[in-house]
């Protein structure tokens, strides 16, 4: 989408990315966003309110999305608020899930 | 000359880019021999018979250039691996993707490794396709059939 912006096509990207039924985004805020991917964000947050379903996955509480939005509070509460809008949340407890057929053989553990 | 028709008829089904209708248009001819289905009931069918494989086509190219590393059923998952924050009740609603409908998302919130992802693949394996985008945040589009 940042490539599709400098080539000023993200307007068209959007639109794309309003089409699918499911668009899901994984680890959000794994790596924190600059300015411009901030704002991208939100603008995709945005082109899909109530236009189609989000999945999102984080592990980032939402008090703390401000932290990896470039530390803009207006552009993370707007996108908060249009993504929880109808949404179900699912606060997952765990362990790995991937090292679950390992830990019941007794082949690792978390101790 | 019924011949002459039913290939002319099969032909023009290619022309209209109708492959599947045309591939399978003797063996819906024989069906329909068979039964006494209404006007109404004989239409359906044949249009069935090409919108079917179109959408089965359609999602193995999507899953296909999805780069998702695997795909899995809901079935499959383990729902008593989960410490909590996932009913047996949330799951089951989840599952029918009945929140697609209502246009509603869906925000799995957890610590890193703890089935989130999994999760999204599993659902992902519904009637539904994925694509991947390399962008700074990795995304997945899922588009239904």
């Amino acid at each position: 989408m940042i490539k599709a912006k400098e080539q000023n096509r993200l307007s068209r990207k959007l639109k794309w990315f309003a089409k699918p039924n499911i668009l899901l985004v994984d680890e959000v805020g794994y790596e924190p966003l600059n300015a411009e991917e901030t704002h991208v964000l939100f603008q995709l947050i945005n082109v899909r309110y109530e236009t189609g379903s989000m999945i999102m996955t984080s592990n980032k509480t939402f008090g703390r999305w401000t932290e990896f939005m470039n530390n803009d509070e207006a552009v993370a509460t707007a996108s908060l608020d249009r993504l929880l809008h109808h949404c179900h949340i699912v606060s997952l407890q765990a362990d790995s899930y991937r090292m679950k057929d390992r830990m019941k053989v007794g082949a690792v553990g978390f101790e | 000359m019924e011949n002459v028709k039913l290939i002319t008829l099969k032909e023009r089904m290619e022309e209209l880019g109708l492959s599947f209708m045309a591939a399978g248009f003797d063996s819906f001819l024989e069906e329909q021999a068979r039964n006494e289905n209404t006007l109404l009931d004989r239409i359906y069918d044949l249009v069935e018979t090409e919108l079917i494989p179109r959408k089965e086509r359609a999602g193995k190219t999507r899953l296909k250039i999805s780069a998702i590393p695997q795909y899995k059923t809901l079935e499959a998952f383990d729902l008593s691996w989960l410490k909590g924050g996932l009913t047996q009740e949330k799951f089951n609603e989840l599952s029918t993707l009945s929140f697609v409908e209502r246009k509603e998302n869906v925000f799995f919130s957890v610590l890193l490794g703890s089935a989130k992802l999994i999760l999204c693949r599993h659902l992902g394996a519904r009637p539904v396709f994925l694509v991947t985008l390399p962008i700074t945040f990795p995304v997945m589009i899922l588009l239904n059939l």
